[in-house]
């Protein structure tokens, strides 16, 4: 079995600060991670390859820096990893993003899943996985928690607007990992030396895919950010424990938490 | 005389052109029950406010529903309802919807099409934006329109929502856009308003290929505590284990994780995963309720981008105060054990 993982690096959002009054947003630790709904659906890959063999490979779309994130997944355990990166790539947006991966990901042809995560943490985009699997003809599952392999067929528990759902799906297929699926195992030491020392990540650019720049031109502008209202700082209230848990129960349906 | 730049100004070959252009606001809704989602509704009444900016009507997309439901979409601002049927379409699956739906937008030619930002909305417009090559913003807190550029303007939430980014396709279309349930505001319904309801049907749409197998019984690994949204929070202030177990039901009746201070690690209430604070886990839920939690600043660190806090404890010149949205003066154990039952006498 052959797994194509779809992995984006990001700014980890740890790092930034937004400061709401100011209208500024402060990077203070710029430190680049896995974008974590892929890394966990590197870890469902690497559940599947523990359980029944396959061979994982790893896909970055990004800047030279995410060989870095390569490396990680070969140190977790991926058996290969593409990189594409090019400058003509730069600044592109979302739907040019799912197709040049799509363009990739068919040149890995043959595969049996492809496997991404459902949203970015950064921009908060939840479209790649979709269009992945329509540009790629395949069958969708989103919002995966656990895949396990039974046959020839996958099955997947997943979220339905918050509810968690059984579904099954034929391969070859697409899944999108949500972040709430387990978090990912950490690599062993000794793998880490060895992905930078011994594994090659490939880089292929706009070129090798066959790319034109008119394909590659954005289409989606940004007209600058809104910053929400600073949090306003509530009141302090004493009385009855009663009258108490009645005030905490409005503040929840006021905000729609419950 | 030369009158092309006065025909042009006043659009004569683009008049023939909008023949064929891309028009009207499109919404695809869902029906839950008795009649068509609250997200839904509140959808309607934004496309019916862009639509009037634009001129244009809005018109309503729903899959095997009953004529009820285009009615109701019709009091709330849809102009045409399409209620879509036929093999495939009784129930979700992906292939069929999106084919159904696919074909709909080829023959209607839509600017717009809005969808909610739940599963349904979730796996359809991707694969729908994919289609036409058209631009998708997910999760949109607002929508707006550029009268100008005659586009959609799209506010979109950035690191989850700590900011939000305003963005804009002026020359793809159709464009499409999910829309966060539960941040427009409900519209009122008319129920005079006219309109009219067309049943589509379609006979040779593909079969879907992922199996829908019914809810998942089985237990599932908890979330990572920093991925929770909602977490109730228990320090010493909550007395004793028992104290810790009403926190936990609360928990559980959120749908959220127990969390805990130092002093509940040293107490052995908690495990040191559910530890919160410097030594332990950054947690930014949506929600965190604090019983008896003093707010010592190693802990405040942990939680500094906790959407809503909610601090119950007897003192009143506890630290954690100034940074609660509400403050609660009150025995934690007690007020925990108010909230439990007021809980369980209504339904959510």
């Amino acid at each position: 079995m052959r797994i194509v993982v779809a992995i984006k690096q990001i700014l980890d959002p740890e790092g930034i600060t937004v400061n709401r009054r100011r209208e500024r947003i402060f990077i203070n630790r710029e430190e680049r991670i896995i974008n974590p709904a892929d890394k966990c659906a590197l870890e469902a890959a690497l559940r599947l390859k523990d359980a029944h063999g396959a061979e994982v490979i790893a896909l970055s779309l990004g800047k030279p820096a995410a060989d870095d994130a390569l490396r990680e997944a070969l140190a977790m355990g991926a058996d290969s990893a593409v990189l594409i990166s090019d400058k003509a790539l730069a600044g592109m947006d979302a739907p040019t993003a799912a197709m040049v991966l799509a363009r990739a990901i068919e040149r890995l042809a043959p595969f049996d899943l492809v496997l991404a995560g459902q949203t970015a943490a950064d921009t908060g985009g939840d479209q790649t996985a979709g269009r992945l699997a329509e540009l790629l003809g395949l069958p969708q599952v989103l919002q995966a928690l656990e895949l396990s392999l039974d046959g020839g067929r996958l099955q997947v528990v997943r979220l339905w607007d918050g509810k968690p759902v059984r579904a099954a799906v034929s391969l070859p297929a697409l899944v999108a990992v949500s972040p709430l699926a387990p978090p990912a195992r950490y690599p062993h030491g000794a793998r880490i030396m060895n992905a930078y020392r011994q594994m090659q990540v490939s880089v292929w650019t706009a070129q090798d895919l066959g790319l034109t720049p008119e394909e590659l031109t954005p289409n989606i502008e940004s007209r600058g950010q809104v910053f929400p209202p600073e949090r306003e700082l509530g009141t302090v209230v004493e009385g009855p424990p009663a009258q108490m848990a009645g005030e905490i129960l409005s503040l929840l349906r006021m905000r729609r938490l419950i | 005389m030369d009158l092309d730049f006065l025909q042009s100004l006043m659009g004569g070959e683009e008049m023939a052109a909008a023949e064929t252009a891309y028009q009207d606001i499109w919404v695809v809704g869902e029906v839950s029950g008795e009649g068509l989602t609250p997200a839904t509704r509140a959808l309607l009444g934004k496309a019916r406010d862009m639509a009037n900016a634009l001129g244009v009507y809005v018109k309503g997309v729903l899959f095997s529903a009953p004529e009820s439901a285009g009615s109701e979409m019709i009091s709330y601002g849809a102009d045409t309802v399409y209620l879509l049927e036929g093999a495939g379409l009784e129930s979700f699956a992906v292939e069929p919807y999106a084919e159904a739906l696919a074909r709909q937008i080829e023959s209607g030619r839509p600017e717009i099409v809005l969808f909610n930002a739940t599963s349904l909305g979730g796996e359809l417009a991707p694969r729908l934006a994919a289609r036409f090559r058209a631009p998708l913003f997910t999760h949109c807190m607002d929508l707006g329109i550029d009268e100008a550029q005659r586009a959609l303007l799209a506010t979109v939430p950035r690191l989850g929502g700590e900011y939000y980014e305003i963005l804009i396709s002026p020359s793809l279309r159709p464009q499409f856009a999910t829309v966060e349930p539960g941040v427009l505001p409900a519209p009122f319904a008319d129920p005079y308003r006219f309109g009219s309801v067309e049943r589509v049907t379609f006979d040779d749409l593909p079969a879907g290929r992922v199996e829908m197998l019914g809810p998942y019984a089985g237990g599932l690994p908890e979330p990572p505590l920093s991925r929770s949204r909602v977490i109730v929070c228990v320090g010493r202030g909550v007395q004793d284990t028992e104290g810790v177990e009403l926190a936990r039901r609360l928990a559980a009746k959120l749908g959220g994780q127990l969390a805990g201070t130092r002093g509940a690690l040293d107490e052995g209430w908690i495990s040191e995963e559910q530890l919160v604070g410097m030594a332990g886990r950054t947690v930014r839920p949506a929600l965190y309720i604090a019983c008896g939690v003093a707010g010592a600043i190693q802990h405040m660190l942990g939680i500094a981008k906790t959407e809503c806090l909610i601090a119950i404890n007897t003192d009143p010149k506890a630290e954690i105060f100034p940074y609660a949205d509400l403050g609660v003066v009150a025995d934690a154990k007690a007020v925990l054990e108010e909230l439990n039952k007021k809980l369980d006498n209504t339904p959510a």
